[in-house]
C-alpha cells in the first residue's frame, strides 16, 4: 500500500513537471496544429477511408474473435513462402527465441517498433554483448539521448534542435550545427555504414496477412528497407494481433492507418512475402540475393490472447497505431508521453495494464484520463479508451490502487453521502 | 410536481445554488428539492466502484419514488447522466419519473412558450459542451444553445471544435481530484487555443465542474481576460424578479 501510495506520487511530480516545461508545450502546440491539418487534408482527399476504415474494423473484429485460427493460417502461409516462423507466450519467451537467432557480438540495426520495446530489446541485446542502433531518426535521438520515446509517431516530439546538435557532436566527434539538414545527412551518413555491415534487421510490423504470410511495414525514412534489407538476416517482432485476414486488407490498413496518421500516403510501404532469392543460375534456388536469406517472425501474445477473449477489452487490439487519438486528446497535448509507459496516453492505459507495465504502472495514468471520449471521435477504429478505462479502474479500485484523494472521496459518499 | 436534483456540487456552492433557487423564483416554477443528502453516484463509478455506486444510485431512486414527482431535472450534467444512463441501463434500476437535464427543461418551457427572458445580456460567448452532456451523454447539444438563443442582446459563436468534437475542460474523470494542476492546464490550453480565437470575451458552460475548471484555467491564462459563465446565471440575469416575491 505504501508503495501505491509512492507510484502516484512520483506519477503526479513527473505530469506536473512536464505541465510546467514550457519547451515542451510549444513543441506539442506545433506537432497538434501540423497533425491535425495534414491529418484534415488527407482525409479530405481521400474520401473512401471512411468506408474502407469500417471495413477494416470488421475484419479486425473477425481476426480477434478468431485469433487462434487466423495464426494457424498465417503460419502455414508463413512457412509455405519460407520464414522461420516462432512463437512467444511472453517477453522472456520472445527474448530467448531472439537470442537463440543473434547470439552474441552482433551488430544489429532497428526499425522504429514499439512492439520490440514490451521485450526491452535494446537493453537485453546489449546485455548479452551485441551493439545495437535505432535507426528512426527520432528513435536514433532517444537512443543516444538515453531518455524514452514521447510518441508513437514522432518519438523525439519533445526535443528541441540544439539538443540533438549535442548529441550528434558527441558522436561526430567535432561541432555540428543546429540545423535539421546537417544533422540528418550526419544521421545518414553514420547509420549508413551500420546498415551494411550489420549481421541483422530487426523491425516490428503493422501487419502480416493470414492468407500470403506476408509482412507490412509502413515509412517514411526508407531506414526499414534498408534494416530489413541489407543485412543477411531479418527478425520481425510481431503482436499477434497484427494479423489480418488477407493481403488486401494489409493494403487497407495502410491507407487508413497512415491518412489518419496524417500522410497522403506514406513513402514507403514493404510488403515481405519469402527470404530473398534467385534461380538464374541454372534454375538453382539460391537464397540472399541483395535482400536477407534469412527471415524470422516471433509472434508475439504476451497477454493478447487473453484481452481477446473480453469484448470491451478486445477494442484495444485494433489499435492500428496511427497516433490520431494522442494529439486530439486533452492530457497528451500537455504532457506527452511522460503520461506513459512503453505504450502512451489513453490508448496507452490498458496496453500498460494488460500487455506492458502491469496494473501498478497503469493505476496513476488511468486515474489522469479526463474520461471525455474525444479520443474515440477521431480513433478510425472508433476504440472505446474511455469505457475501457472505466472497466480497469474497476479493477485498479479493487485492488487498492487508486489515489489517495479520490479515497477519501470515495468514503465520504459512502459515509456520509456526499463526495465533499 | 416537479423534483430538482442539485446535485452535491451545486449545493456545496453558493453561487450556484442561490443561482438555481432565482431562476425557479423568477420563473415561478414550484419544485420539490430532492436527493439533497445523498450524491448521484458518478464519483463512486469513476472512481471504480461499481457496486457501491449501484447500491447508491437504488436508494436515490427508491428515495425520490416516494416524493411522488413526474419529472426530475438535474443541474449537473454527470447527475443527468447518472439517471437518464447508468441507472436505468448499467443497473437496471426504474423509476417512476423521467430526468431532464436543466436545459431540456428550460428548451421546453421556451418552445412552450412558457418562460421569457426579457433583460438584455450584452455579452459575447461561446458554449462548452461538457463531455457528460454531449458526446459522453445523450448528445445534447441543441437545447442548451436554443436556451441561449433566447436571452436577448446575448451573442454566441462557436468554436471550431464544438458538440462531438467539443474538447475537455479538463476536470473530468476525477483528473481534478489527483492532478488539479493539470485539470486547470487543460482548461487553460482550451482557452488559448479554442476560446481565444473566436474573438468573444468569455465561455459560458452547463456543467459545475466545467465552470470551475475553466474559471481556474481562466485565471491562468495568458493576456486578456476570458469571463467564464455559468448557463443558469445567465438566464436569471435576464428574467425580471417577480413583483409580488
Amino acid at each position: 500500500m505504501h508503495d501505491t501510495k509512492r507510484r502516484f506520487a512520483d506519477f503526479k511530480k513527473t505530469i506536473y513537471r512536464a505541465v510546467d516545461d514550457e519547451v515542451l508545450r510549444s513543441a506539442l502546440r506545433k506537432a497538434v496544429i501540423s497533425t491535425r491539418e495534414n491529418r484534415d487534408k488527407a482525409l479530405k482527399l481521400f474520401p473512401q477511408v471512411e468506408e474502407q476504415r469500417k471495413i477494416l474494423m470488421e475484419k479486425k473484429e473477425e481476426v480477434l474473435t478468431h485469433l487462434d485460427e487466423m495464426i494457424e493460417k498465417f503460419r502455414a502461409a508463413a512457412e509455405r513462402i519460407g520464414f522461420k516462423v516462432h512463437n512467444a507466450e511472453t517477453a522472456q519467451q520472445a527474448q530467448k527465441i531472439i537470442e537463440e537467432i543473434v547470439g552474441s557480438k552482433k551488430l544489429i540495426v532497428k526499425g522504429k517498433s514499439i512492439t520490440s520495446e514490451e521485450l526491452e530489446i535494446n537493453k537485453f541485446l546489449e546485455e548479452t554483448g551485441n551493439e545495437v542502433y535505432e535507426t528512426d531518426m527520432g528513435e536514433f535521438i532517444v537512443q543516444l539521448l538515453g531518455g524514452k520515446p514521447m510518441h508513437l509517431l514522432a518519438p523525439a516530439v519533445n526535443v528541441p534542435k540544439e539538443q540533438v546538435a549535442q548529441v550528434f557532436s558527441e558522436l561526430a566527434g567535432r561541432k555540428l550545427p543546429p540545423d535539421p539538414a546537417e544533422l540528418t545527412r550526419f544521421a545518414k551518413d553514420f547509420l549508413r555504414e551500420k546498415f551494411f555491415r550489420a549481421d541483422i534487421g530487426m523491425s516490428g510490423a503493422n501487419a502480416i496477412t493470414a492468407d500470403t504470410g506476408s509482412i507490412f511495414l509502413i515509412e517514411n525514412e526508407g531506414n526499414i528497407r534498408f534494416a530489413t534489407n541489407a543485412p543477411p538476416v531479418h527478425i520481425a517482432i510481431v503482436g499477434i494481433e497484427k494479423i489480418l485476414p488477407t493481403l488486401g486488407d494489409g493494403t487497407l490498413l495502410v491507407e487508413v492507418a497512415s491518412r489518419y496518421a496524417g500522410y497522403l500516403a506514406p513513402s514507403y510501404v514493404s510488403i515481405i512475402s519469402g527470404p530473398s532469392k534467385t534461380g538464374d543460375i541454372e534454375k538453382v534456388i539460391v537464397w540472399g540475393v541483395h535482400g536477407p536469406k534469412e527471415v524470422h517472425v516471433v509472434l508475439l501474445d504476451n497477454g493478447r490472447r487473453e484481452v481477446a477473449r473480453d469484448p470491451v477489452l478486445r477494442q484495444m487490439l485494433s489499435c492500428v497505431r496511427c497516433g490520431a487519438c494522442m494529439y486530439e486528446c486533452s492530457v497528451y497535448p500537455i504532457v506527452s508521453g511522460y503520461w506513459g509507459h512503453t505504450y502512451m496516453g489513453g490508448i496507452g492505459i490498458p496496453w500498460t495494464a494488460l500487455i506492458a507495465g502491469g496494473w501498478e504502472v497503469a493505476a496513476p495514468m488511468a486515474y489522469a484520463c479526463t474520461l471525455c471520449g474525444r479520443c474515440r471521435e477521431f480513433c478510425p477504429m472508433e476504440i472505446g479508451t474511455p469505457e475501457i478505462t472505466e472497466r480497469l479502474r474497476e479493477e485498479m479500485a479493487k485492488k487498492g490502487y487508486l489515489p489517495e484523494y479520490v479515497k477519501e472521496m470515495t468514503q465520504k459518499v459512502l459515509t456520509k453521502g456526499t463526495p465533499y | 410536481m416537479i423534483g430538482i436534483f442539485f446535485g452535491c456540487t451545486v449545493l456545496l456552492f453558493e453561487e450556484l445554488r442561490s443561482t438555481l433557487e432565482a431562476f425557479f423564483r423568477r420563473a415561478r416554477i414550484p419544485y420539490e428539492p430532492v436527493g439533497v443528502d445523498r450524491c448521484c453516484g458518478i464519483p463512486l463509478l469513476l472512481a471504480g466502484f461499481q457496486k457501491e455506486a449501484e447500491e447508491n444510485g437504488r436508494r436515490l431512486v427508491e428515495g425520490i419514488s416516494q416524493k411522488g414527482i413526474s419529472t426530475l431535472v438535474t443541474s449537473c450534467p454527470h447527475c443527468y447522466r447518472a439517471f437518464s444512463k447508468e441507472f436505468p441501463h448499467r443497473f437496471g434500476l426504474s423509476a417512476p419519473f423521467k430526468t431532464l437535464h436543466f436545459t431540456q427543461f428550460v428548451a421546453d418551457l421556451i418552445r412552450r412558450g412558457k418562460i421569457r427572458f426579457t433583460k438584455p445580456v450584452d455579452l459575447k460567448l461561446t458554449y462548452h459542451d461538457p463531455c457528460y452532456l454531449g458526446r459522453m451523454g445523450e448528445k445534447i447539444y441543441r437545447e442548451p444553445r436554443e436556451v441561449l438563443a433566447s436571452i436577448p442582446g446575448l451573442k454566441m459563436k462557436e468554436m471550431e471544435h464544438n458538440r462531438d468534437r467539443a474538447t475537455c475542460c479538463g476536470g473530468g474523470g476525477l483528473v481534478r481530484a489527483y492532478l488539479p494542476i493539470l485539470s486547470s492546464a487543460v482548461a487553460q490550453e482550451k482557452i488559448e487555443s479554442q476560446v481565444r480565437p473566436t474573438g468573444v470575451t468569455g465561455i459560458v458552460s452547463s456543467c459545475p465542474f466545467c465552470y470551475f475548471n475553466l474559471k481556474e484555467g481562466a485565471e491562468e491564462a495568458e493576456e486578456g481576460k476570458i469571463g467564464v459563465y455559468d448557463l443558469v446565471e445567465l438566464l436569471v440575469r435576464s428574467m425580471e424578479e417577480p413583483q409580488d416575491a
